[in-house]
C-alpha cells in the first residue's frame, strides 16, 4: 500500500513537472510575441485549392493586437477562416488553457516539443497542439482543432535564427469537394464527375502566405482595417 | 443592289417586332443590375458554402465584370430565341403577306435575294450584341466597377484577374455572334421552307429548347449525343474563361458552328432556288 502510494505521489509530481516544463516553454513563446503589438509587411500569396483556379497574388498584411488581421490586394483572395497569428493570440492568457506535453517530433528537420494545449474557457476551440523548436522556441507547426471549422493546421518557415515572426506561412485544410449542378453553374461543356465509391468527399487545399519588408511595431491605425466602400 | 439590301434592313428593322428582342434585353439587363445591387452578396454567399467553411473570399465579388458575365450566361440562352423571333420570319413573312412574288419581280438572282436576307440577319444579330455590350458591358461597369471575376463552374472555381477580362469579354461577344449566326442561319432555312410567320419562329425555339435541355442533363446516356448538338458548342464562349483557356476545344466549336452556318445557308439556298413562288 505504502509503495502504491509513493509511486501515485512520484507520477504525480513527474506529470507537474513535465505541465511546468510545457508551460515554461509557451511563456517563453508568450514572451516573444508580447513585443510585438503591429506587423506591417509585403505578402505574395500562392493558392493550391482543389477546384479553384487562381493566380497568385501580392499585397499588404496588418497585424493589430489583440486579433484584428487584413491581407489588401488587388484582386480577390481566399484567405484563412482563422487568422494566422490565431495561436500566438491564443496562448496570451495562461489562465485559458491547459499545457500538455506530447513528446517530441521533427518539422522541416527541426527537432521540436510538442505540446497539446487545451482550452479551459469553452469558446471555439478544441484542442490546438503546437510543435515548437526544442533550440529556438519558436512554433514550426501548429494544428487547430475547431468545433465549426474542424483540423487546420499551419507551417511555419524563418528566414533567420533571431525571427520570431515566420517569412512562409503555409495554410493547410480540408473542405467538403465543390460541386455545382450545370443547370446552376451554366457550364453545360463540363465532362461530369463521377465519384468512386469510398472517394472521400473532402480535398485538402493550402494558402501559402510569403511574407517581405516586416516592419514590427511600426503603429497600425483602427480604420485600416475599414472596408472603403463600408 | 446595294439599294436592295438597304430595303431588306429598313423592311426587317422596321417591324415592332424587331425591337422585342432589344427591349427584353435591356429590361434583362436592369432587372439583374438592380438585384445584384441589392441582394448580390446572399446569392454569392449560397455559391460559396463549400469553401466558406474554412475559406474566407475577400475583395470586391460583386463587380461589373461578375455581372456582365451572369448576364452574358443568363441570356446566351434566351438570345437565340430572341433572334429567331426576327430571323425566322425574313422570308416566310414576305411569303405570308404575298410580297414575296412581288420582291422577285425585281432584277435580282435568287442567290442574291436570299444572300441579302441572310446578311439582314446578320446584321440583326450584330445590332443585338452591340446593344447587349454597351448595356451589359458598360453600363455594369460604370454601376458596380471593375475587379477580378470568379467563375462557377461544375467542379470548381476560376479567379480571372481583372487585367485579363476586356480581351476575353470581346473574344466571347464574337463567339457569341458566331453562335448566334447559326441560329440566325437555321431559322432563316425553316423560313424558307415555310409560308407561315409562326412556324420556323416555333421550330427553331423548339430546336433550341430541346437541345438546351439535353446539354444541361448530366446523365451518361446523352454523352454520345453532345458533340452533335450545335448549342453544346454555342456554349464554349465560357472556355475563354477558364485557366488555361481551351484554346483547340474553343477553335473546334466555332468550326462546327461555322460549318452549320455554311450547311444552313446552303440548304436555304438551293431549297430556295427550286421553291415555287407562285403557290
Amino acid at each position: 500500500m505504502r509503495q502504491l502510494i509513493i509511486s501515485a505521489f512520484i507520477m504525480a509530481f513527474s506529470l507537474h513537472a513535465i505541465g511546468q516544463d510545457a508551460n515554461a516553454i509557451l511563456n517563453n513563446v508568450r514572451s516573444k510575441f508580447a513585443n510585438v503589438n503591429d506587423i506591417r509587411c509585403n505578402v505574395e500569396m500562392k493558392f493550391d485549392i482543389p477546384g479553384v483556379a487562381i493566380d497568385k497574388i501580392s499585397g499588404k498584411m496588418i497585424y493589430k493586437k489583440p486579433d484584428k488581421f487584413r491581407v489588401r490586394t488587388k484582386g480577390l483572395i481566399f484567405l484563412p477562416k482563422q487568422n494566422p497569428f490565431s495561436q500566438l493570440e491564443i496562448l496570451d492568457d495562461p489562465t485559458d488553457y491547459m499545457a500538455v506535453p506530447a513528446g517530441t517530433a521533427v518539422s522541416n528537420g527541426i527537432n521540436c516539443n510538442i505540446i497539446n494545449v487545451i482550452p479551459t474557457n469553452g469558446g471555439e476551440l478544441v484542442l490546438m497542439k503546437l510543435l515548437i523548436g526544442i533550440e529556438d522556441g519558436r512554433i514550426h507547426e501548429s494544428e487547430l482543432t475547431l468545433k465549426r471549422e474542424g483540423t487546420v493546421q499551419y507551417f511555419n518557415t524563418y528566414a533567420s535564427a533571431e525571427d520570431f515572426i515566420p517569412t512562409i506561412m503555409e495554410f493547410k485544410a480540408d473542405f467538403k469537394r465543390f460541386k455545382m449542378p450545370k443547370a446552376i453553374s451554366g457550364d453545360f461543356n463540363s465532362k461530369p464527375v463521377r465519384e468512386e465509391e469510398g472517394q472521400s468527399k473532402y480535398e485538402t487545399g493550402r494558402v501559402k502566405m510569403t511574407i517581405s519588408n516586416l516592419e514590427l511595431n511600426r503603429k497600425v491605425d483602427d480604420s485600416e482595417f475599414v472596408d472603403e466602400d463600408s | 443592289m446595294i439599294r436592295i439590301l438597304q430595303a431588306e434592313i429598313i423592311k426587317a428593322f422596321a417591324r415592332p417586332r424587331s425591337y422585342i428582342g432589344m427591349g427584353s434585353i435591356i429590361a434583362l439587363v436592369a432587372l439583374i443590375d438592380v438585384s445584384f445591387y441589392f441582394t448580390g452578396e446572399e446569392y454569392i454567399g449560397l455559391l460559396f458554402q463549400s469553401f466558406d467553411q474554412v475559406f474566407s473570399l475577400e475583395g470586391t465579388i460583386i463587380n461589373g465584370n461578375l455581372i456582365t458575365f451572369i448576364i452574358l450566361q443568363t441570356l446566351i440562352i434566351q438570345l437565340p430565341l430572341l433572334v429567331a423571333l426576327v430571323t425566322g420570319d425574313l422570308i416566310s413573312g414576305e411569303s405570308a403577306m404575298g410580297t414575296l412574288r412581288y420582291a422577285l419581280t425585281k432584277p435580282i438572282s435568287r442567290f442574291k435575294f436570299i444572300t441579302y436576307k441572310w446578311i439582314t440577319a446578320m446584321l440583326y444579330v450584330l445590332a443585338i450584341l452591340i446593344l447587349l455590350g454597351i448595356f451589359a458591358y458598360l453600363l455594369s461597369l460604370a454601376i458596380f466597377g471593375p475587379g477580378d471575376l470568379l467563375v462557377l463552374n461544375a467542379d470548381g472555381l476560376v479567379v480571372i484577374r481583372d487585367s485579363e477580362l476586356f480581351w476575353r469579354f470581346m473574344a466571347s461577344f464574337i463567339f457569341a455572334f458566331i453562335s448566334l449566326t447559326t441560329v440566325a442561319s437555321l431559322s432563316l432555312m425553316f423560313s424558307a421552307f415555310s409560308d407561315n410567320s409562326v412556324g420556323p419562329i416555333v421550330l427553331t425555339m423548339v430546336v433550341i429548347i430541346v437541345f438546351t435541355v439535353i446539354s444541361s442533363f448530366e446523365m451518361s446516356f446523352f454523352d454520345p449525343l453532345m458533340p452533335f448538338l450545335f448549342t453544346n458548342h454555342m456554349h464554349l464562349w465560357r472556355r475563354l474563361f477558364s485557366d488555361p483557356i481551351a484554346t483547340n476545344e474553343i477553335i473546334q466549336s466555332a468550326g462546327v458552328l461555322i460549318l452549320h452556318t455554311a450547311a444552313f445557308f446552303g440548304i436555304t439556298q438551293y431549297h430556295f432556288h427550286r421553291k415555287d413562288i407562285f403557290q
